[in-house]
């Protein structure tokens, strides 16, 4: 994920709206599809986003620069994804067979895929989005969770591994 | 190094992330001779492919809502100190130019409002769009930040008449606050006669006391029987005045952009060296941007639909240009057929307004010093009780808000107040007035009898009229003892929140204000849901509207005791400029009236028979027995958009 320019930022941090608006537009379709990962619910996704922007919104006085801005607003996606699935009472990430877009290319790889993610676990598979997906690095991913470095590290292991051992089964059983 | 081992480290480097020279090798190392850390890789690197090869997904454009909230969110006070707004601006160290020459002061023009904004320029990606809420949070943010503002402008005018085509006036403009405007026209027209008389105005506003002058209009060509010529100049001053400040949206403008709606954000691009957001707008949404053509003096006529671009500079939002175009529209040419105009290309500017200069240095008091006026006797609250036998609601939560005048009007006119506090932020005002002996009927102050009753608070009743006509958005309040009037440029949201915080319980009107009517007419205003149900119209009708209509309010009609009708008047809750105000009225068991002007035409749509009437802007049609009447400046095709949503619901 690419940060924005600072001088952006630091505008937005004074308060100009254009600025901020700016940030929207950069970064509203990872933060979409963030929250879409999250919650698997597109309107709940676009409800997350916006109130993830307005909480980023009001919390950029705060936001002191020491993390990349990429990382700290989706570490406000999360915890508005969070909230909004604890408003439903749904105490996980739910889970269904879109966890990756029906139009991926090869849809027997798509396939193989969701079922080897399915049986990843939760903190697991949220690291393995940030990075993989996302292309988020280590110190990002960690930010975004709030765990250390080699949390993030040794659950993309084992999330890699998790998925190496379902494909593997997969393939035994075409 | 075991399989475990040579993996994780595998497994991170391929994220790119660092390891260690000797791990590293060591892994290269177990790997070569491992075939089960061979698969590990290869299937990693498969995943890999397979999430990142994918094709594009649908994501939704939240910029609009998201800048939407943002934008309210700013101008929450308790969200935004004082202190923090104020820093946008910074006193520029020159005071502003008084006689330059237009091209000179136009290239400093530049400079000088640049020094508005800390930071100074910079450049912003032109074709990024912009969203309208961004527009009006930061237009609505900057207004209490503003205390004191000079600027001049050249006015260029086309067409006024064949034998004067063009014009150039020098206009001043002066705030300084709390609430002190004062607008100045001055004439550089060289005229083909002495039968012209230039349009010098002069206009000034100090609290709640305005001064006007300026010769009343009369274009030199028209013949004597028709305009009596006039060199005199015509001055009025008015003690009191509830409605807003006059000049202040060519400051800033805070009412113009009142509303996401009815405009439209083109670009941004560089205007005078500045970074600058084109907007786009019709004559009469801009229409308080242009408030010299309202003072006095002779102007060209413009029609409501015509185009203006304005330019707003992207870090102050002052006004750097206005320019009005001719609307491209077949009723343009209507309405140039019906004023005896010639047919004007709508790629000509027929009023160009420029800002030569601003400043924020402050203005002269003496500047709004008000000729004739007696200065104002100085009241404290604590006194009001003794002097008018009450005191006065103020508001609790006026948040940056602060009292800056106490106006006791002495002349009584059948809707004076009897007292009026003026709260000021810097270009933000509020106004309190009250009244204790008002008899009805209808709401005290400027507000109409169709204005919308909405619940304050814990229960309080208020009836609210969005911004329109000169005047704020603006709420009566009825109580047994006392009638209120809070008129102001803030938001709807705050002017409710600030209404409520009054230590007064509003009731509805009492029955007998609701009802007016003449011998066999009887008129009542009724609620909503009732009227909608008297109408036969589903409870879901308002769903229908064009975007951001509401049914504002509804009244019953009763002609004899055979017609019955239903009138429901829709609305854009902030400001009537975000949508013309609409009537919709149905009669049940009734046909088409006879018809009542000359030109009218058939119309047929969605099975229902109807007509349209232009110069009433009134669209009526019979359906499910029913007889429909829409009537407002919107247009015949918007109107039609309307009453096809309208036909078929009327059981």
């Amino acid at each position: 994920m690419r940060d924005p320019d600072p001088r952006t930022v630091q505008r937005a941090r004074r308060g100009d709206l254009l600025a901020f608006e700016d940030l929207v537009r950069e970064f509203q379709a990872d933060a979409f599809r963030f929250a879409w990962h999250l919650t698997r619910d597109r309107q709940l996704a676009e409800d997350v986003t916006q109130e993830a922007f307005l909480r980023a919104f009001r919390f950029l006085k705060g936001f002191r620069g020491d993390r990349k801005f990429g990382s700290w607003l989706f570490s406000i996606v999360r915890n508005c994804a969070m909230d909004s699935l604890r408003r439903q009472r749904r105490s996980e990430m739910p889970w269904d067979d879109q966890f990756l877009p029906r139009s991926l290319a090869d849809p027997t790889a798509r396939a193989e895929l969701e079922a080897a993610l399915r049986s990843v676990s939760a903190e697991h598979r949220e690291a393995f989005l940030l990075v993989e997906v996302f292309g988020l690095s280590y110190q990002e991913t960690a930010d975004v969770l709030g765990v250390a470095v080699g949390t993030v590290k040794s659950r993309m292991f084992r999330a890699r591994q998790a998925l190496c051992l379902a494909i593997a089964d997969e393939e035994e059983a075409t | 190094m075991n399989c475990e081992q040579a993996q994780l480290v595998l497994s991170t480097r391929m994220d790119g992330e660092r390891v260690g020279a000797r791990q590293a090798e060591a892994a290269a190392a177990h790997a070569e001779g491992c075939v089960r850390c061979q698969v590990f890789a290869q299937r990693s690197a498969r995943i890999r492919s397979s999430v990142r090869i994918r094709a594009a997904e649908s994501v939704p454009d939240l910029v609009e809502p998201i800048m939407v909230a943002v934008a309210r969110e700013r101008i929450r006070p308790s969200l935004a100190p004082a202190t923090d707004r104020r820093i946008a601006y910074r006193r520029p160290r020159h005071r502003r130019p008084m006689t330059l020459a237009p091209a000179v002061a136009a290239a400093i023009a530049g400079l000088i409002v640049g020094s508005l904004v800390v930071g100074g320029p910079w450049q912003m990606g032109a074709n990024r769009p912009i969203a309208a809420a961004t527009v009006v949070g930061s237009v609505r943010s900057a207004a209490p930040a503003l205390d004191a503002f000079q600027g001049t402008y050249t006015i260029h005018e086309f067409g006024l008449s064949s034998e004067v085509p063009e014009r150039l006036l020098e206009m001043d403009v002066a705030f300084l606050s709390p609430q002190r405007f004062r607008l100045e026209v001055d004439d550089r027209t060289r005229y083909p006669s002495s039968s012209w008389t230039p349009t010098d105005l002069l206009f000034i506003e100090d609290l709640t006391t305005t001064f006007t002058s300026g010769p009343s209009g009369c274009p030199g060509d028209l013949p004597e029987g028709v305009c009596p010529r006039t060199r005199a100049t015509t001055a009025r001053l008015s003690e009191y005045s509830a409605a807003a400040p006059v000049p202040a949206d060519l400051v800033l403008p805070v009412a113009t952009f009142g509303s996401t709606r009815g405009f439209q954000v083109l670009d941004r691009e560089r205007f005078d060296g500045r970074d600058a957001v084109r907007v786009r707008l019709s004559f009469e949404r801009a229409a308080p941007m242009f408030p010299f053509l309202r003072i006095g003096g002779t102007w060209r006529p413009f029609f409501d639909r015509d185009k203006v671009l304005l330019w707003l500079d992207a870090g102050s939002w002052l006004p750097l240009r206005m320019a009005v175009y001719p609307s491209r529209s077949g009723d343009r040419r209507e309405w140039e057929l019906r004023y005896g105009r010639a047919v004007e290309s709508p790629d000509a500017p027929i009023l160009d307004v420029r800002m030569e200069s601003a400043s924020e240095e402050p203005p002269d008091v003496s500047l709004f010093r008000i000729p004739g006026a007696s200065a104002p006797e100085p009241h404290q609250l604590d006194d009001l009780p003794a002097r008018i036998g009450y005191a006065p609601a103020t508001p609790g939560d006026a948040g940056d808000l602060e009292l800056v005048s106490i106006v006791l009007p002495t002349a009584s006119a059948p809707v004076t107040p009897s007292s009026l506090l003026v709260y000021a932020a810097g270009l933000d005002y509020l106004k309190v007035a009250e009244r204790r002996d008002w008899r009805g009927p209808g709401p005290f102050g400027p507000v109409d009898d169709i204005a919308q009753q909405i619940t304050l608070g814990e229960g309080g009743v208020a009836y609210y009229e969005p911004a329109g006509e000169g005047y704020g958005r603006r709420l009566a309040i009825h109580t047994p003892t006392a009638d209120l009037f809070v008129e102001t440029n803030l938001s709807r949201e705050r002017l409710l929140e600030i209404a409520a915080s009054l230590p007064v319980r509003g009731e509805a009107l009492p029955s007998s204000w609701r009802r007016l009517g003449s011998p066999g007419v009887k008129v009542e205003r009724i609620g909503v849901a009732e009227a909608l149900a008297t109408a036969g119209l589903p409870a879901s009708l308002p769903e229908r509207l064009p975007e951001g209509y509401v049914v504002a309010s509804a009244e019953l009609s009763k002609v004899g005791t055979a017609i019955e009708g239903v009138t429901l008047f829709l609305r854009q809750p902030d400001t009537d400029a975000a949508g013309e105000p609409l009537t919709l009225h149905i009669e049940r068991d009734t046909g088409l009236p006879p018809p009542s002007s000359s030109a009218q035409s058939r119309i047929r749509f969605a099975g229902a028979e109807g007509r349209w009437t232009p110069n009433r802007s009134q669209l009526e049609w019979v359906d499910g027995g029913a007889y429909h009447s829409l009537q407002g400046q919107l247009g015949f095709r918007a109107l039609l958009e309307i009453a096809s949503a309208v036909v078929g619901v009327t059981s």
